[in-house]
């Protein structure tokens, strides 16, 4: 468990003031933000290696603020490993346990690990970490961080120098010894598809302070403010406006009623709940609230092929093109009219969520 | 001579519809300027080469110059001139035990006071730090003989004269050598381990402590080790400054024979006394002994690396 209250820190010029967090035991959190916001910041002081201004930092329901990080009972995984040259391969893995003396158990321990990590024997053996792909260094980082069985284990951009693929394979290996293991974990990264990944809870960090803190799944489908829309490059936001709380909002022919009093909002649409629909598929299917609109280009994201649509009041929406794919071959033609339907779980509120905004959770 | 453009010009006012000619033409220019051009790059890779290859040829020959005049002028197995000669006598065996006890005695303590001082130097991002990095290069670019003068006059002010009489005496004795090869080896030692320090990213460091090191431990068993290259060449050259000093050691401790009179010190007074022969068997000796010992640690040091 990771309980930061109040906490102020100082780097020059820049400061992530009155920074609150919890994360609860057992859980994995990503810390997400763009460059340069403070994550970095908030996650040295967490470790130990940055002096806060102000405020307390409890790790396992102990009092750390002022502790130095070998006291803190954690661990950490630097953006490239930081493995140690001049030491072995099984030295590398074996050094905090070496350094706080239990190597006692290690025999037992350290096969297990390297299984699950899957570190063969033959990498285990080698003298000398310089031959390692960068895989195998992070592998190797990894199980050298799991080793010492921390209290808490952070990790720094860990894994993204790698490609995809290696990145996505160690990203699931370690939420699932995490969540074997019951292990807290923080995670700084950039990448929300990292996020996804490997966490419980994101927390997003913009401009020096947090601004949201919520459930992975739902990050996306609620974002707090029109900002982290705009960090998770969230597609379909869109202005609305009503002239009296009675009338539903509209976007050309679409219209929505929405949980709010205001009278102008700004939501999301989730393009993969919105559909291209080939002619007469809204009679066949009985989906109303649908609109007529141009494809302006067709594209392929996370496997699923989209169309950019444009409506006739200059509103471009991506929506899923899966329904038409069921009527048609290949996808819609650029320039061709089509019908767009958009229901109301697709629409989502900027700013109105239960989760957490601002500076305190 | 026609580029690029030229030729791709031509070819389409003269092709008109024959896209096989077009194609022709403008493929027969550009390998007449891919061909001077290959030519230009040949040309300036052999004169970068030839760069190189001078630089590095001047410098073996002014150290194979300098062995060789002596190896011409003096018989290497002649009784008089040879450096073998030159061990059968007492006062050049006792120059060499007391060169080689204090450049390695003084290199060694020069070096346990580099590392701290060297670490604070690489790490420390303070401004007034560079004055104090500064500062002790001062050592490095004074003449030796204004070292010892300075060690002289400090030894003969009251603190100095207390040091001596009540801890150990330093001026015409074999620790004023110490203490003068030191000074002149820490300066050396400090600027290579300092660049050493550099070298070791203090990101490992910061992840040895979040494993459990403390500041010292995250020193000793990360710092340290990475270093070790660097630890090893300001060693050895921290140790040839001490072993090759003149100026520094002959102004505070004399040069008295069977005292303290070092191996440089016993060549300049054999070249003095007119001794040439001994003087050559002595400097080849004193050749012989640090090339030995500069590949020896080198060798060392692969070996270790492997």
């Amino acid at each position: 468990m990771i309980r930061v209250e109040n906490v102020t820190v100082q780097a020059g010029d820049y400061a992530l003031k009155n920074v609150n967090l919890h994360v609860p035991e057992g859980t994995s959190r990503i810390v997400l933000g763009p460059s340069g916001t403070g994550k970095t910041l908030l996650l040295e002081a967490m470790l130990g290696l940055r002096a806060v201004a102000a405020g307390r930092i409890f790790i396992g329901g102990r009092e750390v603020t002022n502790l130095p990080p070998e006291a803190r009972g954690i661990a950490y995984m630097p953006q490239d490993g930081a493995l140690f040259p001049h030491l072995s391969v099984r030295e590398n893995i074996c050094f905090g346990r070496r350094v706080h003396g239990t190597l006692a158990g290690v025999a037992t321990e350290l096969p297990e690990l390297c299984q699950a990590l899957h570190i063969s024997d033959a990498m285990l053996a080698r003298h000398s970490i310089r031959s390692l792909s960068g895989g195998e260094r992070q592998r190797v980082a990894l199980a050298r961080s799991l080793l010492v069985k921390p209290n808490v284990l952070f990790l720094d951009e860990s894994f993204s120098a790698l490609d995809a693929n290696v990145r996505q394979q160690l990203l699931l290996q370690l939420r699932q010894i995490q969540q074997a293991r019951r292990q807290t974990l923080v995670y700084v990264t950039h990448n929300q598809y990292d996020a996804e990944l490997l966490g419980d809870d994101v927390t997003v960090v913009l401009g020096g302070a947090i601004a949201q803190t919520a459930p992975v799944r739902d990050l996306c489908v609620t974002p707090g403010s029109a900002a982290i829309a705009q960090f998770l490059q969230l597609p379909n936001m869109v202005a609305l406006q009503r002239a009296s709380v009675d009338e539903p909002f509209r976007c050309d022919a679409l219209s929505w009623t929405l949980p709010t009093d205001a009278l102008a909002v700004t939501v999301t649409i989730r393009r993969e709940a919105c559909h291209v629909l080939a002619a007469g598929q809204a009679e066949a299917l009985g989906l109303t609230n649908t609109v007529a609109a141009t494809v302006t280009s067709v594209f392929t994201a996370q496997r699923r092929d989209y169309a950019r649509v444009t409506l006739s009041d200059g509103t471009v929406l991506e929506c899923d093109v899966a329904l038409w794919q069921l009527h048609a071959d290949g996808l819609p033609e650029v320039g061709a009219m089509v019908l767009v339907h958009v229901p109301s779980n697709a629409v989502s509120l900027i700013g109105a969520t239960r989760y957490t905004q601002g500076a305190n959770e | 001579m026609s580029g690029w453009l030229d030729g791709d010009v031509t070819s389409v006012g003269l092709s008109a519809g024959s896209s096989c000619l077009h194609f022709h033409q403008a493929t027969v220019e550009p390998t007449t300027q891919t061909a001077l051009w290959w030519g230009a790059v040949k040309l300036g890779r052999l004169g970068f080469r030839m760069f190189l290859l001078t630089g590095m040829g001047i410098a073996v020959t002014i150290v194979v110059l300098l062995i060789v005049a002596q190896a011409t002028y003096a018989d290497p197995t002649s009784s008089a001139t040879g450096p073998w000669a030159a061990l059968g006598q007492r006062d050049i065996r006792s120059a060499i035990s007391l060169s080689l006890m204090t450049a390695t005695v003084s290199s060694l303590i020069a070096l346990v006071i580099a590392i701290p001082t060297a670490y604070v130097l690489a790490r420390s991002r303070r401004r007034w730090m560079k004055v104090i990095d500064a500062l002790l290069d001062v050592p490095l670019v004074l003449s030796p003989v204004v070292i010892g003068i300075s060690l002289l006059l400090l030894f003969r002010s009251t603190p100095g004269r207390w040091f001596e009489s009540h801890l150990v005496r330093v001026i015409f004795e074999v620790p004023g050598i110490i203490v003068a090869q030191t000074v002149l080896a820490l300066a050396m030692e400090i600027r290579v381990l300092k660049a050493a320090f550099e070298d070791v990213d203090p990101r490992l460091e910061q992840t040895a402590r979040t494993l459990g090191c403390t500041p010292w431990g995250a020193f000793w068993r990360v710092t340290l080790p990475m270093a070790r290259p660097g630890l090893i060449a300001a060693l050895v050259l921290g140790w040839s400054r001490a072993l090759g000093d003149f100026g520094a050691t002959v102004t505070i401790a004399g040069a008295m024979p069977n005292k303290t009179e070092t191996m440089p010190l016993a060549v300049y007074s054999r070249l003095e006394s007119i001794q040439i022969g001994k003087a050559l068997g002595l400097s080849m000796l004193l050749f012989m002994i640090a090339f030995a010992v500069l590949i020896a640690v080198r060798v060392a040091a692969e070996r270790r690396q492997a």
